[in-house]
């Protein structure tokens, strides 16, 4: 099941509201939050596939170990190390399932295979992490580590938080209106951007990118359209946890921020999965070391382990393993004549950067990429456009401006800036926009609903 | 004495004394605060009251209303072992998926709804703006690692042949200028046993599939037969083209009436 099944979000979702209201104690509500976890988690899969919480109890027991044994660091950091395999093992057999095709016992049907084990073995590791790191104390009530292993609203699409910042929640928690208007509106907007925006730019990529139809333009529209789908996926995926969250009564930061030109390429990297990003450069101590050339060594081993923690690929390697590269360029010497530079020529930057750089995504080998590159200079394609790119963009031209404003950020704080001054001048333009507000995002639930019951149908 | 000179004056009460000028200004503050609230409160309220009866409304209906004629709960039966295996959530969900209410005004809704997304969207014409045969799986940029489907290959000429017993052949073979030349053919029968066929032209089209270099479309007439009783085929039938038996050697196509050279 996903955040954005008619059956979770007209279904599993309301009901698991409505009974977490019944009381106001955070431990009913962590019980309800539990229980709609493992249904949500096991839902169409087989029940066995929530024993994989079990290894939750291995990371309370190693916690427990490491801190009554603090001050033996050779013990720690062996715990450590066996916690850190246990949670690479599991996110290898049921995250990355396809690296054991070949071995029998360890391959699953697809349908099997849970989702977000990614962020529930970073969720798992960081608890023991920070506990060796002696940044959290340890937890004695298994329920509550529970809580924030298998809250449904981190699965899908983080945040990583680390328990230390969490517990106060897990602990006491309350739900008031804001926070219930501000969930609601979240869950809504991030459909609106998974059922909305993110099929448009999967339809635009498709025409672009297609290898029977190469066009110059074809091929830089096809790839921003890319980029753009997966942003707009995982941001809406972001924003439906995170209202699912308030609705639960949890307050945490975004996994995403926006994209900044003043950030250059290091910025934009840390816009998308922010706080896994975050984790890994923790980890990795990508912070802490000062001298240059360890510096350069540590960010390109978390940008390979990033990488590698999305899909367990060569191009994924060899992308993270540039990133980091460009990363270290900037920190090193590249940041100081760029940040001379106007914004617009830094927007500029970012594109090709992000284009040169991410595009390897998309293709399975270097024979694609080069062949896309060539056609992005006009060099073996015969036509500039083709005419399925010019409908697919013409066709949803009011949703790709709508999603221009969502991601060009000077483009976004101008008509907020508008709105919020609009709203400041008296009473009434107040209530004029929050009506407005109020309209424009039932009609979005409208949309959604209707688009995804076609969709289903179909 | 003018009251407006008045700026410091002690206003006494049983338990304390205030400044009044202190205590105006932020009396002021806190209601101004206070309507402050009050206000938000007063909107959040209005949408929260909006998207959760929105909400509800949806899932009661969706729960309630089913869309589908045939309901068949029969096989979907809630015991320890299907709750195990998956299969009850599963058919429970595939079941809520199939019963969706309305769908044919959804779909007309949906469509309506689409108008506004763009420029060129059209009522009962689903956009389908992209080659059917690109999905996300097909990286069409990567090197072919087996070989090309014949059928998609830029350099491939298709004829499709109907004869007067209702088979028809499907003939690809490699344009001129291609570096080799194969033939495959593909004869598929018709199913039924015994079938009367009215036919007033049967036709021969030869499609290149070379775009957008050219695109060349012959037609060629091949018999005008009356009503025929045509017999059933003694072959086994076939539907599926890489099933039926391939013949090597190219059919003998119908004399063309009129033909043209692909130009570039």
């Amino acid at each position: 099941m996903v955040y954005y099944d008619l059956f979770f979000f007209l279904g599993l979702f309301p009901i698991t509201a409505i009974l977490s209201f019944l009381d106001r104690s955070a431990e009913y509500k962590n019980l309800i939050l539990i229980l709609a976890s493992v249904l949500f988690f096991s839902w169409g899969r087989p029940f066995a596939v929530c024993l994989i919480f079990l290894s939750c109890i291995l990371d309370w027991l190693i916690s427990a170990v490491i801190s009554k044994n603090i001050e033996k660091r050779a013990l720690c950091t062996l715990l450590l190390l066996i916690d850190a395999a246990s949670n690479i093992g599991l996110f290898l057999v049921f995250g990355h399932n396809y690296l054991f095709d070949d071995i029998k016992a360890l391959s699953f049907e697809s349908y099997i295979i849970p989702l977000g084990i990614g962020y529930y073995c970073i969720r798992g590791f960081s608890y023991v992490y920070d506990i060796y790191m002696g940044r959290a104390e340890y937890e004695k009530n298994i329920f509550c580590l529970l809580t924030y292993m298998v809250s449904l609203h981190f699965m899908m699409a983080g945040p990583h938080i680390s328990y230390s910042k969490l517990e106060p929640q897990i602990r006491k928690r309350d739900t008031d209106g804001r926070k219930l208007n501000d969930g609601l509106v979240e869950m809504v907007l991030g459909l609106g951007k998974i059922i909305l925006l993110a099929p448009v730019f999967e339809r635009i990529k498709l025409a672009g990118l297609n290898g029977r139809e190469i066009t110059t333009i074809g091929c830089w529209l096809g790839m921003m359209a890319f980029f753009a789908q997966y942003y707009f996926m995982f941001t809406g995926l972001c924003d439906m946890a995170k209202g699912l969250g308030l609705v639960s009564g949890f307050e945490y930061p975004e996994n995403y921020t926006d994209i900044e030109a003043d950030g250059l390429f290091t910025g934009l990297v840390r816009s998308y999965n922010t706080t896994v990003i975050d984790f890994f450069s923790d980890v990795f101590a990508c912070k802490r070391v000062n001298n240059p050339a360890a510096k350069a060594i540590v960010i390109l081993l978390c940008g390979a382990a990033v990488s590698m923690w999305y899909e367990a690929k060569l191009s994924y390697l060899a992308v993270g393993l540039a990133a980091a590269l460009l990363i270290v360029f900037e920190k090193l010497f590249l940041s100081k004549p760029l940040s001379k530079l106007p914004a617009w020529l830094k927007y500029v930057y970012l594109v090709i950067t992000a284009m040169l750089i991410f595009g390897g995504l998309y293709f399975d080998s270097l024979y694609g990429y080069k062949k896309w590159l060539l056609a992005l200079v006009n060099v073996n394609t015969r036509y500039m456009l083709s005419t399925a790119v010019k409908y697919s963009v013409l066709k949803n031209i009011t949703l790709i401006m709508i999603a221009f404003f969502i991601v060009f950020a000077p483009a976004k704080n101008l008509v907020l800036g508008l709105w919020k001054n609009f709203s400041r001048r008296s009473r009434r333009c107040y209530g004029i926009t929050k009506i407005t507000q109020t309209v424009l995002t039932a009609f979005i639930f409208v949309l959604c609903i209707v688009t995804m019951a076609v969709q289903t149908k179909v | 004495m003018d009251i407006r000179n008045i700026k410091d004056f002690t206003v006494t009460d049983n338990k304390t004394e205030y400044e009044s000028e202190k205590e105006c200004e932020l009396a002021e503050i806190a209601s101004q605060k206070l309507e402050k609230d009050n206000t938000e409160a007063h909107y959040r309220f209005i949408n929260i009251m909006t998207i959760t009866l929105l909400l509800i409304f949806s899932a009661v209906l969706f729960l309630t209303v089913s869309g589908s004629n045939i309901v068949d709960d029969s096989s979907n039966v809630l015991t320890w072992k299907t709750f195990m295996s998956g299969d009850y959530t599963r058919s429970l969900k595939d079941s809520y998926d199939h019963d969706l209410p309305f769908p044919d005004e959804m779909k007309m809704l949906e469509e309506r709804l689409s108008l506004i997304y763009g420029i060129g969207n059209k009522v009962s014409d689903p956009v389908k703006e992209v080659d059917e045969e690109t999905d996300e799986q097909h990286n069409s940029f990567d090197e072919p690692t087996e070989p090309e489907d014949p059928a998609n290959s830029e350099k491939v000429v298709t004829s499709v042949v109907t004869d007067e017993m209702g088979i028809t052949v499907t003939t690809t073979a490699k344009k001129k200028g291609a570096k080799e030349t194969t033939t495959t053919t593909a004869i598929d029968r018709p199913y039924d046993e015994e079938t009367t066929t009215t036919t007033t032209s049967a036709s021969a089209t030869t499609t290149n599939t070379d775009p957008p270099e050219f695109t060349v479309t012959e037609t060629y007439p091949v018999s005008q037969p009356g009503p025929t009783q045509t017999q059933p085929p003694e072959t086994p039938t076939q539907t599926q083209p890489p099933e039926t038996p391939t013949q090597t050697e190219e059919p003998e196509p119908p004399e063309p009436v009129d033909s043209e050279e692909p130009t570039e």
